[in-house]
């Protein structure tokens, strides 16, 4: 894992400065989960993917969600977005329970109210830049705001990329394309599912800085599920998930922090496995 | 939204190339049908109506159907013509007598023999207003019974000029005539398709037995009188029993004729491009459902950004209509041009046509667009549905979902579909006098039911026949094998649509092949005779003079002449049309074995007719009953039925000579039976026969074989017709395959990157295609074989079942070929992809 190149002041190497304050407690939520449980699978083959979370996110917060690979950091996501359902407790953007909501209706809050980044980009590759940005209000049939799709291509870089399709973009270019299309219909919400897992450092560094950009200067609230430490340190916040359940959070983190963290949270795991061996008994051991 | 989808065929262009192709052959198959014949129909409607345009009134003898204008009428008295003259307001009028010749060319062949070897022959018209035909280069009427003029077609096709000594054939004696000029109509060198002969009245009165008769008259008013008045003055001085027309009403009526007898040849036209539509239809369901299983991240994608489903699924509908629209209109022009093909080869073998433009009716384009539309509408619905129906995580999944076993609820429409398909033949088959349309629906029903069915089947089958594969080819053998079972839904579509062309294919072969071998051996069976005399393809009008001669040569015990027109000899029951033939009872039992059921075969010779059984079961008669039998000439006759007969040869109804010589206008034999001593006397037949151009003598294994190859080769044309179907069905092996290829795309790139070799990866590729072709060939050979041995046994009275293994077993092997060729385009293309780039690709 690279050490990280920012200091605690917020202040990158190469100078630029991103505004790291925390939001004030009592700015409005923009989303937030109540007892949220997910379970997969019948009878013996059950899997609780998340269970019982509880979490909130305030309006303009860049918010990161850590955890080992099954701790239903990504089936959080989904069901906040309204991707999946909860078999339990509830999700609500802004004042709408999602839970509540019928198929049609949460396709409507995808379309119209979240915005979503994915780890593989999923561009349609046919179609171009500006068209793949535009994806949401042409299935809204709406015009977007011209003001704003300029300043959302002008601040991700694209403007003299607008007519190029996938292909003839680097995969920091179209990352950037994919968080563009998350933001240019003034989602409520935008969810990052591990969004510079395809990325190089530099590029992922550069998409970072400017989710968290947007986030502060645009009031933009950004949840981001991420096992990179090093991209959970541009958060404001990091929630750490284990076993689908909250097990820590941090506000201010650094990189050193949340390393230190993984590493008590991985520790913990280890003698939780240890326990459940001494539950079963020694399956190596020879019974009378 | 739409120019999303746009986008997105544009991207895919190649992958719809074949499935463009099909519709585009559906929709051009069934456009071309429109075309020709409502070309055909304006064209010969133009000939007819040029021909009578100065023609007020038509005067001839009634038919039993008055609406039949192609077999004679009783001729009427020439002295009509005359009678008519007087009448007032009468500006010209002329009487004809019309028949058959066979013209010989320079060979001494009969034009057009194996075919329609008939040409009109006509009395030149005695007034110059109805001469509607003028003179190519010099010419002059025929004067004397020396003289003939013949259309400017016939003359340049056989090279004749004018001064020629031109042979021809009348009731097949051989007659000779000066050809003293050639004519033609304003358009067209002929009667649209059909040859002309013109003789002077009297000579035609003579050479065809009409001494002080005619056959027709056609009458012109003057200028101020309507053609309706004119037919009203000319009711009030001739005899009742004539018919009396007007001009208009004798064209439309022939038109209307014709115009019947297009419909049967485009009805069967139509029934073979709505096959193909069908087959067409499978392939477009499977590319749609390959395209839209590939884009499911695409469409899962979209819905996760707020898609609804319904916008997915219009998309993907969108898409299929845009594809089909393009497809469409080229089908259109693709239509127009094989109808001015067919047209180009009817006038390439003698057939001459108005010159008009194709009949491109608005009714025409839109009923196969909406076909092209409504086919592809329907085939995609089940992939567009299930696109939309894709989950928005799917988006977020690598790999595309493993396609799976039909749904309970697809297997359960395929039994319903199977039930009411058979259930829909059963009864268009059987019920009342059947119906063509049930009969055709219930059959795309069942096609339907097996394609749902057979993702079942088809792992069964792909082991079953790739195992031998396997064994002898190896690695590619082995892995072609693998890959038809990776997704048996997809085989088995793909192989569907081979299944159904090979299935029909069978069936109606089957079905024909029983047929021919059941006239065959029934043929067989009831002839006792050693030798016929028959014409070419039994199109023989021979005179009774003939039968004389033979009967007068010694070693010939019996002379049997059947009396019979070539287009059968009518007469009316009530108001059904029936045929019938006229034989000499004495010395029958040498001849035919009639398979007697009831009464005397010599009772006949006083007057009297016999009947066969299945007519006599189906009408309540029996034997001594009199039965009401109305003919032209004599009218309404009581006839006693004095046997009745079980043999299916000849007709249904034999009337004994004397009968038939009092009631029928002309005596013509169409064969004549013969018994003989010895072989001796066979060549005197032979020497007598040489000469009569068009008369041959057959032994009897000779004239079954004739009878059976005019059966056999509607067989041929069915098999050309649904060849095409086949076409259709390979074209959608190779897009099956191409798709496929495009799916494994990163997996051939590994493949190769291990070391296999471009070769192997052919091979196996080549086998697949073969696999998925054979459990088509082999499911629809097992099915035709079923439906046309069940056919045939079902048909009435039954027929005996004759299978043609040697054609069945050549079209599988040809299929292998097929199979082999559809995949070298995809293999092709697979062998070339480089293994980095392929291995890279997401």
């Amino acid at each position: 894992m690279q050490p990280s190149d920012r200091t605690e002041d917020g202040s990158t190497k190469d100078g630029s400065h991103v505004e790291t304050t925390l939001a004030p407690p009592h700015r409005e939520v923009a989303a937030q989960t109540h007892n949220a449980g997910r379970v997969y699978g019948k009878g013996n083959a059950q899997v609780r993917a998340i269970d019982g979370v509880t979490v909130s996110f305030a309006k303009g917060q860049f918010a990161a969600i850590m955890g080992p690979s099954g701790s239903g950091k990504s089936t959080l996501l989904h069901c906040m977005a309204g991707l999946d359902n909860l078999t339990s407790g509830s999700v609500s953007i802004g004042d709408t329970n999602v839970t509540a909501l019928s198929e049609a209706k949460r396709t409507e809050l995808r379309r119209d109210r979240v915005g979503f980044i994915f780890q593989s980009y999923n561009l349609v590759p046919s179609l171009t830049a500006r068209e793949n940005i535009l994806l949401h209000c042409t299935f809204a049939k709406t015009k977007p705001d011209q003001a704003w799709f300029d300043e959302v291509v002008s601040t991700m870089g694209l403007a003299d990329r607008l007519s190029h399709t996938p292909t003839e973009l680097s995969g920091g270019q179209q990352q950037r394309v994919a968080a563009a299309r998350a933001l240019v219909h003034r989602p409520e919400i935008v969810f990052a599912d591990e969004p510079t897992g395809a990325l190089d450092s530099r590029s992922g560094r550069r998409l970072l800085t400017l989710l968290a950009h947007v986030a502060h200067d645009k009031n933009q609230t950004i949840v981001m599920v991420t096992h990179d430490p090093v991209a959970a340190s541009f958060a404001d916040r990091v929630i750490f998930l284990a076993d689908g359940k909250v097990v820590q959070e941090i506000t201010k983190p650094t990189v050193e922090r949340i390393l230190q963290i993984v590493q008590e949270l991985d520790e913990k795991q280890e003698n939780k496995n240890a326990e459940h061996l001494d539950e079963w008994g020694d399956p190596l051991a020879v019974t009378e | 939204m739409l120019r999303i989808t746009l986008k997105s065929i544009r991207s895919h262009l190649s992958r719809f190339i074949f499935t463009g192709l099909a519709i585009m052959l559906g929709v051009g198959f069934v456009m071309g049908t429109f075309v020709l014949t409502d070309t055909l129909d304006t064209a010969i409607g133009k000939a007819i109506s040029d021909a009578n345009q100065n023609v007020d009134v038509v005067v001839q003898g009634k038919s039993l159907d008055p609406d039949d204008t192609l077999t004679p009428r009783p001729p009427i008295s020439a002295g009509l013509v005359d009678t008519i003259r007087t009448v007032d307001s009468v500006a010209a009028v002329s009487g004809y007598v019309v028949d058959f010749v066979k013209i010989l060319d320079k060979d001494g062949e009969v034009v057009g023999a194996g075919g329609w070897p008939f040409a009109s022959a006509i009395s030149w018209p005695s007034s110059p207003e109805l001469q509607v035909f003028s003179f190519r280069g010099a010419g002059k009427a025929p004067e004397t019974s020396e003289e003939i003029v013949l259309d400017a077609a016939l003359v340049e096709n056989e090279d004749f000029s004018v001064g020629d000594r031109i042979e021809l054939l009348i009731d097949e004696e051989r007659h000779s005539f000066t050809l003293t000029g050639v004519i033609g109509f304003t358009e067209t060198d002929n009667m649209a398709g059909t040859s002309l002969a013109f003789f002077d009245l009297a000579t035609s009165q003579k050479l065809f037995d009409r001494e002080g008769q005619v056959d027709r008259i056609e009458v012109v008013a003057s200028e101020n009188l309507s053609q309706d008045e004119l037919v009203d003055r000319l009711r009030s001085v001739l005899p009742a029993e004539l018919e009396i027309i007007t001009g208009e009403d004798e064209t439309e009526r022939t038109q209307d004729a014709i115009s019947g007898q297009i419909a049967i040849f485009s009805n069967f036209l139509a029934v073979f491009a709505g096959i193909s539509l069908f087959v067409g239809a499978f392939m477009i369901h499977n590319t749609f459902a390959i395209v839209v299983a590939q884009r499911n991240r695409e469409l899962g994608l979209f819905r996760a950004l707020g898609a609804s489903r319904r916008q997915v699924l219009s998309s993907v509908l969108l898409e299929s209509l845009a594809l089909a629209s393009i497809a469409s209109i080229l089908g259109i022009g693709f239509g127009v041009v094989i109808a001015a093909l067919l047209q180009a080869a009817f006038e390439a073998i003698g057939g001459s046509l108005p010159d008009v433009a194709p009949d491109i009716r608005p009714s025409s384009v839109l009923i196969s667009v909406s076909a092209g539309l409504l086919i592809t509408l329907f085939s995609v619905l089940g992939p567009a549905r299930k696109g939309a129906g894709v989950a928005p995580l799917q988006a977020l999944r690598e790999e595309p979902e493993a396609t799976d076993m039909p749904p309970w609820r697809r297997t359960l429409s395929g039994f319903v579909f199977a039930f009411l398909g058979v259930t829909l033949l059963v009864a268009g088959l059987f019920v009342g006098d059947g119906s063509m349309e049930a009969v055709l629906a219930g059959g795309a029903l069942l096609f339907l039911a097996l394609a749902v069915l057979a993702p079942y089947a088809a792992p069964t089958l792909v082991r079953f026949i790739g195992a031998p594969i396997a064994r002898i080819f190896g690695i590619g053998g082995s892995m072609g094998r693998t890959n038809a079972l990776r997704n048996p839904r997809r085989t088995a579509a793909t192989a569907s649509a081979i299944m159904i062309a090979i299935a029909l294919i069978t069936t109606v072969s089957v079905i024909i092949q029983s047929l021919s071998k059941t006239v065959g051996d029934e043929t067989e069976q009831a002839l006792l005779a050693d030798r016929v005399v028959s014409g070419e393809g039994q199109l023989g009008s021979i005179s009774p003079d003939i039968a004389h001669e033979l009967a007068g040569l010694p070693g010939v015990e019996t002379v049997f002449p059947i009396r019979q027109e070539f287009y059968g000899t009518p007469w009316r029951l009530d108001d059904k049309l029936k045929t019938l033939v006229g034989i000499d009872p004495q010395g029958i039992d040498q001849v035919l074995d009639l398979d007697l059921k009831a009464g005397n075969l010599a009772d006949l010779a006083d007057g009297g007719i016999a009947v066969r059984e299945d007519e006599a079961e189906d009408e309540g008669w029996f034997l001594g009953d009199e039965i009401p039998m109305e003919f032209s000439a004599t009218g309404l006759q009581q006839v006693r039925i004095d046997a009745i007969f079980g043999a299916r040869v000849l007709s249904p109804y034999l009337l004994s000579l004397v009968d038939y010589e009092r009631n029928i206008i002309s005596q013509t034999d169409s064969l004549i039976l013969l018994k003989l001593s010895d072989e001796a006397a066979a060549n005197k037949v032979t020497d007598l026969l040489s000469a009569y151009p068009d008369l041959g003598l057959l032994t009897v294994d000779e004239f079954v074989e004739d009878i059976r190859g005019s059966i056999d080769q509607l067989l041929g044309i069915t098999s050309v017709l649904l060849g095409l179907t086949l076409i259709i069905s390979l074209l959608g092996v190779v897009n099956t395959l191409a798709l496929s290829i495009f799916e494994r795309t990163r997996e051939i790139g590994l493949l190769r990157a291990v070391g296999m070799s471009r070769r192997q990866l052919r091979s196996s590729i080549r086998w697949e295609s073969v696999i998925i072709t054979l459990i088509g060939a082999f499911a629809g050979v097992l099915i035709g074989l079923g439906l046309g041995i069940a056919a045939s046994t079902a048909a009435e009275d039954g027929l005996t079942i004759a299978v043609p293994t040697g054609m069945i077993i050549s079209f599988v092997i040809l299929l292998t070929f097929s199979g082999m060729i559809a995949a070298l385009l995809p293999a092709r293309r697979a062998a070339r992809l480089n293994p980095l780039t392929a291995i890279a690709e997401e």
